[in-house]
């Protein structure tokens, strides 16, 4: 299908400024930064996007592999969110940086899946 | 109790999330709790509640029909929590509790009007099959919305999607936060 609105994803956005700028905020300051590391946020956003070279949890591990199944339980089974998952989570990162780590997954998934409704991609 | 701690109220000192707190405790939707523990990171806080003021309470689109459109990605993703929650300013502008009844079966419903069957059709798929917006998808869209209100709609059904995918792991109960309120819960809700 053609795209229904054309233009990239802040084109579209920019149609309703809000939406735009509360968007530039959490990129800016969520998504792209903040206490957790952007590389482990960004894998976990390919993931999201299904990029095969994030699909096999067995290559992760440590951080990478328990953020990793939080996505994944986010995003497709949240009752995989269970004492253990969440023994390990808390073992591994502080509270302020599961806060932002999880609702930077929640963030990016909701953003992929809008994309996808106007004829974008997952990711740019 | 919820898997990551509430914030302590007394330890907020920016006024934008002081106000967002209050907010909450007053008007529900978002309840206190989730919105407490947001606020643990203010980055995120403000992430959320910008848009949820900007887009959801505010906007083009009427706000009982975004409302709508919260509540039937609350039941269609069973995050319970999120779905015995009512916004008070869409009961004032006229939903009624029995509006929610149908809302899984809202396209063979009699209860809805062809723009909310619309908007909701919408949200169903941004959720679950978001390739599957196609061209039907986008006629129903346009013979009722124009593209900017189907950005606000989009825009708005994506923030919504993603914070209740989240709060389903967080395991957060209600009243477990400034439990003396119960602004936003649902009637069934308020007895507990």
């Amino acid at each position: 299908m053609a795209q229904p609105i054309p233009g990239t994803a802040d084109e579209i956005r920019a149609l309703v400024p809000a939406a735009l700028e509360a968007y530039e905020f959490t990129r800016d300051n969520v998504l792209r930064d903040g206490v957790v590391d952007p590389g482990l946020k960004e894998l976990c956003f390919r993931y999201l996007a299904e990029d095969p070279e994030t699909l096999d949890l067995s290559r992760f591990e440590g951080r990478e592999r328990v953020a990793l199944e939080w996505a994944h339980a986010i995003a497709w089974d949240s009752s995989l969110a269970d004492d253990v998952l969440w023994e390990r989570l808390h073992a591994l990162f502080s509270e302020q940086e599961l806060v932002e780590l999880g609702c930077a997954i929640g963030f990016e998934l909701g953003q992929q899946h809008w994309r996808r409704t106007v004829g974008l991609p997952a990711r740019d | 109790m919820a898997r990551i701690s509430y914030v302590d109220p007394q330890s907020l000192t920016d006024p934008e999330l002081v106000e967002y707190l209050e907010n909450a405790r007053r008007f529900g939707t978002p309840r206190p709790e989730t919105q407490a523990i947001r606020s643990n990171v203010p980055a995120v806080a403000k992430a959320f509640s910008r848009p949820w003021e900007s887009i959801f309470r505010r906007g083009g689109v009427e706000h009982a029909l975004k409302e709508l459109c919260r509540v039937y990605v609350s039941k269609t993703v069973e995050c319970r929590y999120c779905g015995s929650q009512r916004s008070l300013r869409a009961r004032e502008q006229g939903l009624a509790e029995t509006d929610y009844e149908e809302l899984l079966e809202f396209e063979r419903s009699d209860q809805f009007t062809a723009r909310q069957k619309a908007a909701l059709l919408y949200t169903s798929m941004l959720v679950w099959n978001p390739e599957g917006a196609d061209e039907r998808v986008w006629a129903q869209l346009r013979e009722h919305f124009s593209d900017e209100e189907i950005v606000e709609l989009g825009q708005f059904v994506q923030l919504t999607y993603g914070q209740q995918s989240v709060i389903r792991t967080w395991d957060v109960g209600h009243r477990e936060f400034l439990a003396d309120t119960t602004a936003g819960l649902a009637p069934e809700r308020v007895e507990g």
